[in-house]
């Protein structure tokens, strides 16, 4: 298992992104899947940062990786609001495009590219979000590109 | 992050390296909006050296290219975009409200 704890801000990014490859990398993820993963962790950081903590450095983003059979098991820790997934509505991404709402594109992305995407919030603990992925898993993912 | 621009005939292309993220987006967002501001309104994003896209570099996008379309003049064209970068802005719906072309040339004569 890998773990650690970022600075809640937005340069964190970056380094976020890096041990987060580097661990698909490592568990034997194909690129298209690598890729995934860092988009989900990412899009999932400027959630807490946006929302959880309404603003940067205001506590910390604690990355834990675990690998499980076939595939990798992350969990990330903030201190801020609880959040609240159901309460964002999702983007309807057939509707006109002038109409469109954006808000909820990434937990969208989360959803989309991660094969469990799992929510909890305890007083004690925080916010908990749980993303698992597993190796070949999303047909629908590897024929994205063009 | 680094953005260059040049400037041609009929557009300027802007060539952006490394991650467009909630980090780097308010500084590529500042960097195209005074562009607009000072009339260039043909924009070619040269994403070839870029390796990640997120959710809120794409909006960046996208709103911009619905300001062009309300205002009725400009657009942006997207060259030589990586296959995985490509995949996010397909995932999120846009790839049909952009242009996108394989070298930054071909760009030049579609404005």
């Amino acid at each position: 298992m890998a773990k650690k704890t970022f600075p809640g801000n937005f340069k964190s990014l970056e380094l976020i992104s890096k041990f987060i490859v580097k661990q698909a990398q490592k568990a034997g993820f194909e690129p298209n899947d690598v890729y995934a993963i860092q988009t989900a962790v990412d899009e999932a950081c400027s959630n807490i940062i946006d929302h959880a903590y309404g603003g940067e450095d205001l506590g910390t983003i604690i990355i834990k990786v675990k690998e499980k059979e076939n595939g990798l098991r992350i969990i990330l820790r903030d201190k801020g609001k609880p959040f609240e997934p159901d309460g964002i509505p999702k983007p309807n991404i057939n509707s006109p495009l002038e109409n469109r709402k954006e808000r909820g594109l990434g937990i969208f992305f989360m959803r989309k590219l991660m094969d469990k995407v799992i929510f909890e919030f305890s007083e004690e603990k925080g916010n908990k979000l749980t993303l698992v992925k597993t190796k070949g898993s999303n047909l629908d993912q590897q024929s994205r590109c063009p | 992050m680094e953005i260059i621009i040049t400037e041609h005939q009929n557009c300027n292309s802007i060539k952006i390296t490394g991650r467009i993220d909630s980090y780097t987006t308010p500084k590529i967002k500042q960097t195209l909006q005074t562009l607009i501001d000072d009339g260039h309104h043909n924009l070619v994003m040269d994403l070839s050296d870029v390796y990640y896209l997120s959710s809120a570099g794409i909006l960046m996008f996208v709103n911009i290219q619905k300001q062009f379309l309300r205002n009725k003049i400009g657009k942006i064209m997207f060259s030589e975009v990586p296959d995985l970068v490509y995949s996010n802005i397909k995932l999120a719906g846009f790839q049909q409200l952009f242009e996108f072309v394989d070298d930054t040339t071909t760009a030049f004569g579609r404005f």
